[in-house]
């Protein structure tokens, strides 16, 4: 049985639906225009991508990421003041000094979509965009705490050698390295994909989509502000990547991973497809195939978020019986990273994402609600379980699907 | 499993289609823009910018007692009638069209943070045009909370400020002289409400987008989402700030207790418009709730001006949480001010996106944000 048969059934007939009811629109002219196989756009011989903005922010937090593995490796301790001067880019905290002059910074863009966190759809609000900022400032805490020179062990922050890596593990045994950078693939990525730049309150808003209709140009740019939305979400997926060494990065990197999973193996295409023909229809106008780009967006990569959850609790719940758990506990960090993530997804045509804030908060909490969170780990393969069962269903694959990559 | 998926399918499609039925819906436009220009111009906006007019007459008197005889006594008559204007003020601000929007009325009214270094240095020069766009920030309401409020930490430190002070006399000149300048403009405008555009307004009863009930619909969304959400409350409460707090940039910072009653009547007055509410007595007329119930604008099966209207018994419910100074709130619990902030963008939504879309009117003011 292939999930992706199904899917694209369900993707064609969602399409059915949704063109027969967009009376507004004009026919699609999707045959008069050519998409490229690669992202490549150009206007007057000169390119009209631009996504520095994205690539910023991505390297930004690469740079944060690599403070904990400096930290765990070396044995020193884990600067929380500097951490949190990175999520906000003040005081010039970064390595990279173009980073410090961007003008960028993570934090505002974190739970900070417009049609999510703006036009509180899909359940959010400013209280939630605090609280979720909150959270992940709470990490760079957790992460000093950790990096103090004890073992970590049941209800002691610490450091922990994972083969021949050291990471480090909060009181309650989740990582909080792995927190930030999984949970702002979504908190941050995911969202400003899906319910951001891929959203028509956005790409349509005031004049955006009669200058793109005109090319009217975006100020001292070459591109349309359309034009220019649909690569700032482009950019959130591939902006980190490094073609000449094929390093790939964040979703890029999980979209591979996922594809690899022959259960699986369209996701990647389906993607990068669709993102080319998007901006392809963007240039021609063709507003109908914009939008059924965006399903497939939408729809695939909260895919790739669900299979990666469902992927990294099986994972954990098989090495659970190493180190008293901890061999377990890298992979179960992970896997709660990718179910935040599934809170800032888009079912494609509605409002919401996949699963509700409540249903994500329920998940978690299940996570880390035995004594000393995670190393409670007598209680945990139901609760692994139990998620996994959740969350597979919800999307219409099987646990194992998921759990084995072959 | 195939069967779960064609269901989700469906539902998605489903959803991707009605988003135009359970959205507002706009079906006919028959509505009297005559009357509904006249209504807002007669029993609300000319008779609150009379109101705000003779709250500044007081307010003149009384600091001109206060001039002749500064006392604490005379400083206390003079607070009192600048927090009556300051609340008249909040009725007028709403209603930023022709000659206010022609000469700056409401920045030249209420720029805060005030810049008391700016104060201070006019004061010194004993010159100034406060014509001039840079001296927003040294004039109006909130120059006087600091002049009325701020000089010193008791009322007789401040009346020193206009008795034993060496530039006493420069400071009594700069009070007067701001409360003259609100005067000046409270004045012109109101009497080009009495003189020509009045018949103006009304007369721009068509849909473009200059016409009167398109441009005065977008001043109502904008003040509430700028005015009133972004500047009494949001900015204060760190949300265009990355989470780093200024109580310092509340409304009414000196005088400290009247941010809450400022806010609260700001809104009450642009409930009152979106109603038809007279401005004075208990009438009503034609609004934008009569619109758009005329339109039959729905949200998910429930009249929209209805839903609008519980959302603002959501605010007032919510600020009733808030401390009356929102500098100690920001401070001591600024979650209160974040839900604060939720009550209102709520509306901000129904009015931007729901009511809008039913009154066929469009944003003409854009929101910048990307990268």
């Amino acid at each position: 049985m292939k999930f992706s048969n199904y899917a694209l059934g369900a993707v064609a007939l969602s399409l059915t639906f949704f063109t027969s009811c967009s009376n507004d629109d004009t026919d699609s002219n999707a045959s008069n225009y050519v998409i490229p196989t690669t992202y490549t756009f150009e206007r007057n011989g000169n390119t009209t991508i631009d996504f520095s903005g994205q690539t910023t922010r991505l390297q930004m937090l690469d740079e944060m990421g690599a403070k904990f593995n400096t930290a765990a490796a070396n044995g020193t301790a884990l600067d929380a003041v500097e951490l949190q001067n990175m999520f906000s880019n003040t005081n010039t905290p970064f390595a990279v000094a173009d980073l410090n002059s961007s003008g960028k910074n993570i934090k505002s863009k974190t739970a900070a979509s417009s049609d999510y966190f703006t036009l509180f759809l899909g359940g959010g609000s400013t209280v939630e965009k605090t609280a979720v900022q909150a959270f992940f400032e709470t990490q760079f805490t957790n992460g000093a705490a950790a990096s103090q020179g004890n073992a970590a062990s049941a209800g002691v922050a610490g450091s922990y050698l994972d083969g021949s890596k050291v990471r480090l593990f909060a009181a309650n045994g989740l990582e909080p390295q792995q927190i930030l950078l999984k949970g702002l693939m979504g908190a941050m990525m995911m969202d400003q994909i899906s319910n951001q730049y891929l959203s028509v309150n956005t790409l349509d808003n005031a004049s955006a989509r009669v200058e793109n209709s005109n090319k009217v140009l975006a100020e001292n740019a070459n591109f349309t502000t359309m034009e220019h939305y649909w690569d700032e979400a482009y950019g959130y997926v591939y902006g980190a990547d490094i073609a000449s060494t094929n390093s790939l990065k964040y979703w890029s990197s999980y979209i591979e991973q996922v594809n690899a999973d022959a259960d699986f193996n369209t996701v990647s295409a389906n993607i990068n497809l669709a993102f080319r023909k998007g901006r392809a229809a963007i240039v021609a106008n063709d507003y109908v195939v914009r939008d059924q780009q965006i399903d497939i967006i939408q729809k695939n990569l909260a895919l790739v978020a669900a299979v990666r959850a469902v992927y990294y609790m099986q994972e954990g719940k098989v090495k659970l019986v190493e180190d008293n758990g901890a061999k377990a506990f890298h992979a179960l960090s992970e896997g709660y990273g990718f179910i935040m993530s599934l809170r800032y997804t888009r079912q494609p045509g509605t409002d919401v994402p996949y699963f509700s804030k409540e249903e994500i908060n329920t998940m978690l909490a299940s996570l880390t609600s035995g004594t000393n969170g995670l190393w409670d780990i007598d209680t945990l393969t139901p609760k692994l379980d139990a998620i996994s069962a959740q969350i597979a269903s919800r999307f219409g694959f099987s646990v194992a699907q998921a759990s084995t990559v072959n | 499993m195939k069967k779960l998926i064609l269901v989700v399918s469906f539902v998605s499609a489903l959803a991707a289609c009605s988003s135009s039925d359970t959205d507002s819906t706009s079906q006919g436009d028959s509505f009297n823009r005559t009357t509904l220009l006249t209504h807002w111009a007669d029993d609300l906006i000319i008779p609150a910018f009379q109101n705000y007019n003779s709250k500044l007459t007081v307010l003149t008197a009384d600091v001109s007692t206060f001039n002749t005889n500064p006392s604490a006594e005379n400083l206390a008559l003079a607070r009192t009638s600048w927090i009556e204007a300051y609340k008249a003020y909040q009725q007028v601000m709403l209603f930023n069209v022709g000659k206010a929007a022609d000469i700056n009325f409401k920045e030249a009214a209420n720029t805060y943070p005030t810049d008391v270094a700016g104060i201070e240095q006019n004061i010194t020069a004993g010159t100034y045009n406060l014509e001039l766009l840079s001296q927003f920030s040294k004039q109006g309401f909130p120059a006087l909370d600091y002049l009325l409020n701020g000089l010193g930490n008791s009322d007789t430190e401040i009346v020193g400020f206009y008795t034993t002070n060496a530039k006493a006399n420069a400071y009594k000149n700069y009070l007067v002289d701001l409360v003259t300048a609100l005067n000046s403009k409270g004045g012109a405008v109101l009497a080009d409400w009495n003189g020509a555009y009045r018949n103006t307004f009304i007369a721009s009863n068509g849909t473009a987008v200059s016409s009167s009930t398109n441009k005065m619909t977008n001043i109502f969304v904008k003040n509430f989402e700028k005015d009133i959400r972004t500047g009494k409350i949001g900015i204060a409460a760190g949300i265009f700030s990355n989470g780093n707090l200024f109580p310092e940039k509340v409304e009414a910072f000196f005088k400290k207790d009247i941010s809450k009653v400022l806010l609260n009547t700001s809104i009450q007055a642009q409930q009152d418009f979106f109603n038809g509410n007279d401005f004075n007595g208990s009438g009503t007329g034609p609004s934008l709730k009569s619109y758009l119930d005329d339109v039959k604008a729905v949200r998910n099966g429930q009249n929209l001006s209805t839903i609008i209207n519980d959302q603002f018994a959501v605010i007032f419910d919510s600020n009733q949480t808030l401390n009356d100074n929102f500098a100690q709130q920001v401070s001591s619990n600024n979650a209160k001010m974040i839900e604060a902030y939720d009550a209102l963008q709520q509306n901000v939504i129904y009015f931007k996106l729901d009511m809008m879309q039913a009154l066929n009117i469009t944003i003409d003011y854009v929101d910048g944000d990307g990268d």
